[in-house]
């Protein structure tokens, strides 16, 4: 005699009382989430489908005809070196303009832990995060003019020799990098942080009787269990870094149209999308750039998300 | 409460929310005028002026003193919102939309599109109509150059208010005979910047992080050798990049960098460094707008005096002079274009006019307005002028994107000296043939 493993079907009452169960969650489900559907259709997904609309069409906006172009708006945009300058100038500020920011990061981490005024040293690193980009390129004027403060201490401590003219179009972007590593690193210190902030004392303390320099600790201990927050701020930068505008034109100021030197995809698109001064839009082209930049800032996300999962460590 | 009744109830409540809004909306839009006549009384009307100036500019300060007067006199109220630079986006679509206001700052850098986008009215009439208390009308305020400046093909799109153009702006306390005779010719001006190099003075000054001033050099150098439209000519088809006038001009700002003329590290200057540092008297000369001088006024060492001269002249060339009109646009949609219309030809009034040239330190469109003393020659040229051409020769309006992708980033390359005038013209030629390609 063989026993039947078909599972014993559930009576007609109880298949019932299920679906009533499952009927109630979902209709619980409908009254909740409706607002934040229409909403996220009305202020996300509606006019995500017109930007890849408008993206196949050439359009100056309102009152002017609509001609539809098909991909050509994407083509030009690959076959346009300002473009190809923009897009590698923001791959530079995300991978070499981020790995100063980490570096940034991981050095206070390991320098902070150990300092009196941990604290107040952080809280100093983030101020540039919430100083108004105006503010910021006034600052930068007064200590980057070719009269300003950079080049006057240079000539008092007799290094005249390395005098530069750092806004202009050939060096600009080198400082716009380090501007926007100062500005920004101490918002990524923060978020770093709320993870090592959890790791317990006791852990360094076992490290130290055992020997472990600074620097073990940091890649043994701080690094691991903070590892979550890190691939946070990681993703978190990937999409800001990707979108860089504001420090660009607190460098250049708002009187000019940046060098193409200086220009991230941010800024083409912005210039696009005003038609620079006196210009008209153009906001087919405006709103490819703005999908390109949008299908890069997916696939990095992604890759990071990738690369930098791993099992959480768990402490016993 | 069952759900079928909540939701019944709901509807119920959402649809009588519906019609209430409507009902107040119907109320607010058409209600019957109870005196039973048919035309609007002027408390009815309320004019809306989206502004282009910010609060506390001396053009918002006119602004504000006209609207309080004319309120005052025929109790028509002006809603003003002092919306800075980045109206122009908002406008467009408010514009495009309906929902855009009665009067809207404009010029001549932007009529044509705003006239191609079917969104100005056409001002023809206000030329004939009469400025009230002056006597004489609209027409007779303006000189013909400055009507042609602030129109579209299809006539008057804009009440201009103030003019611009640019010259080359000297001190006239340290410099007194060129009030007199200023460099008359390329040759002549070449001589005077090598004289003052050799006395170790800086001759030019510019702040080069600001694309659209370099692009003055160019720019008057092309309308010297090639004439109006022949800048905006560069962006419509690469062959024009090939005409003799072209490489002419560039040579000419080749000229100046190899002459070592700028102040050092010109490139690196951020706005406004130079014209401050200008307006101290540490350089002799410097190319821009006819704004300037207003923008320094404050900043001017003790006894400067601020004056201009207009580009020299090249063999053979074109008298042409620069006039970008500015002023006030009628919205071709409003339902109150009468008032806007006779809002204007109050503002047109010589009164309000000549605030332009004594607080904001303009060249008021207003024939009869005295020109501030900096742009007296200046104002002689566009008064006499023969041939005229708008803002950039109108290349950005026509052409935005070959002017920021190609034309504005080979220009700086130009005047940085990182290119000679020859590689100037073989990239330009190139760089528009594959633009033009592609878009």
């Amino acid at each position: 005699m063989t026993e039947t493993l078909t599972p014993r079907p559930a009576s007609v009452s109880s298949r019932r009382a299920i679906r009533r169960r499952r009927r109630g969650v979902d209709r619980i489900l409908v009254v909740f989430a409706a607002p934040a559907i229409v909403l996220m259709t009305v202020v996300l997904l509606v006019p995500s489908v017109f930007t890849v609309i408008i993206s196949l069409t050439k359009w100056r906006g309102f009152g002017t005809d609509v001609a539809w172009v098909g991909l050509r708006n994407y083509v030009s945009l690959w076959q346009s070196e300002i473009f190809r300058t923009a897009m590698l100038n923001t791959l530079i500020l995300v991978f070499v303009g981020g790995a100063m920011i980490f570096a940034v990061v991981f050095f206070m981490l390991i320098g902070l832990r150990h300092m009196r005024g941990a604290g107040f040293a952080r809280s100093v690193v983030f101020v540039p995060m919430i100083i108004s980009p105006i503010a910021i390129g006034a600052a930068l004027g007064f200590l980057l003019n070719p009269n300003g403060g950079v080049n006057a201490i240079l000539a008092a401590i007799n290094l005249e020799g390395l005098r530069q003219a750092w806004l202009a179009p050939d060096f600009v972007f080198r400082m716009i990098v380090l501007g926007l590593v100062w500005s920004v690193s101490g918002y990524y210190l923060a978020i770093v942080a709320t993870g090592a902030d959890q790791i317990p004392i006791d852990l360094y303390e076992e490290a130290d009787l055992a020997g472990a320099s600074k620097w073990q600790q940091f890649w043994l201990v701080t690094l691991p269990l903070s590892w979550e927050s890190t691939s946070v701020a990681v993703v978190l930068w990937l999409i800001s870094g990707m979108k860089t505008f504001e420090i660009v034109i607190a460098f250049i100021g708002t009187q000019g149209t940046p060098p193409v030197q200086a220009r991230t995809a941010a800024v083409q698109q912005f210039l696009a999308t005003t038609g620079g001064p006196d210009g008209t839009p153009q906001l087919g082209q405006a709103s490819a750039i703005g999908i390109a930049i949008f299908a890069l800032t997916s696939v990095f996300v992604i890759l990071a998300r990738r690369i930098l999962s791993r099992d959480r460590v768990e402490l016993s | 409460m069952s759900a079928r009744t909540l939701g019944r109830a709901a509807h119920v409540v959402l649809t009588a929310g519906l019609v209430t809004a409507m009902v107040a909306a119907c109320g607010t839009q058409f209600q019957e005028d109870e005196t039973g006549d048919d035309a609007a009384t002027a408390q009815d009307v309320t004019l809306t002026y989206w502004s282009a100036w910010n609060i506390g500019e001396p053009q918002q300060e006119i602004f504000e003193r006209l609207a309080a007067d004319y309120t005052d006199e025929t109790g028509i109220e002006i809603d003003v919102r002092y919306l800075g630079r980045d109206v122009t986006t908002n406008l467009i679509n408010a514009l495009g939309t309906g929902t855009g206001p009665d009067l809207f700052d404009a010029g001549t850098r932007n009529i044509l599109d705003l006239h191609e986008r079917g969104f100005v009215a056409n001002l023809d009439g206000l030329l004939d109509q009469e400025v009230p208390g002056d006597g004489g009308t609209v027409g007779e305020t303006l000189a013909p150059s400055i009507v042609a400046a602030g129109s579209s093909e299809d006539g008057l799109a804009i009440l201009p208010t103030y003019i611009t153009s640019s010259g080359i702006w000297f001190n006239a306390a340290r410099f007194p005979e060129l009030q007199e005779q200023p460099p008359a010719t390329w040759e002549d001006f070449i001589a005077l910047l090598d004289e003052l190099k050799a006395n170790g003075e800086v001759p030019l000054g510019a702040d080069g992080s600001v694309s659209g001033y370099n692009m003055f050099w160019f720019l008057q150098a092309m309308m010297r050798n090639g004439g109006p439209g022949s800048l905006r000519a560069l962006g419509e088809d690469a062959e024009n990049w090939n005409s003799d006038h072209v490489l002419a001009s560039a040579q000419m700002v080749q000229q100046l960098v190899d002459g070592g003329y700028f102040q050092q590290d010109y490139m690196g200057t951020q706005f406004p460094a130079a014209q401050v540092a200008w307006a101290n008297d540490e350089y002799a000369f410097m190319l821009n707008g006819s704004y300037m001088g207003g923008e320094t006024a404050e900043l001017q060492a003790e006894g400067f005096e601020a004056s201009t001269f207009v580009f020299p002249m090249v063999d053979g060339g074109y008298p042409t002079i620069d006039v970008t009109a500015s002023g006030l646009a009628v919205n071709a949609a409003s339902e109150n274009s009468e008032a806007a219309t006779d809002f204007l030809a109050f503002a047109a009034q010589e009164e309000y006019q000549a605030l332009y040239s004594t607080e904001a330190g303009f060249m008021a469109a207003h024939t009869a307005v005295e020109v501030p003393p900096a742009l007296g020659p200046l104002a002689e040229a566009i008064a006499a002028a023969e041939v005229t051409t708008g803002s950039n020769d109108l290349a950005p309006a026509t052409n935005p994107g070959w002017w920021s992708d190609v034309m504005n980033p080979l220009d700086d390359a130009l005047f940085s000296g990182s290119i000679s005038a020859e590689e100037f013209v073989a990239q330009g030629y190139e760089q528009t043939a594959t633009y033009l390609e592609n878009n």
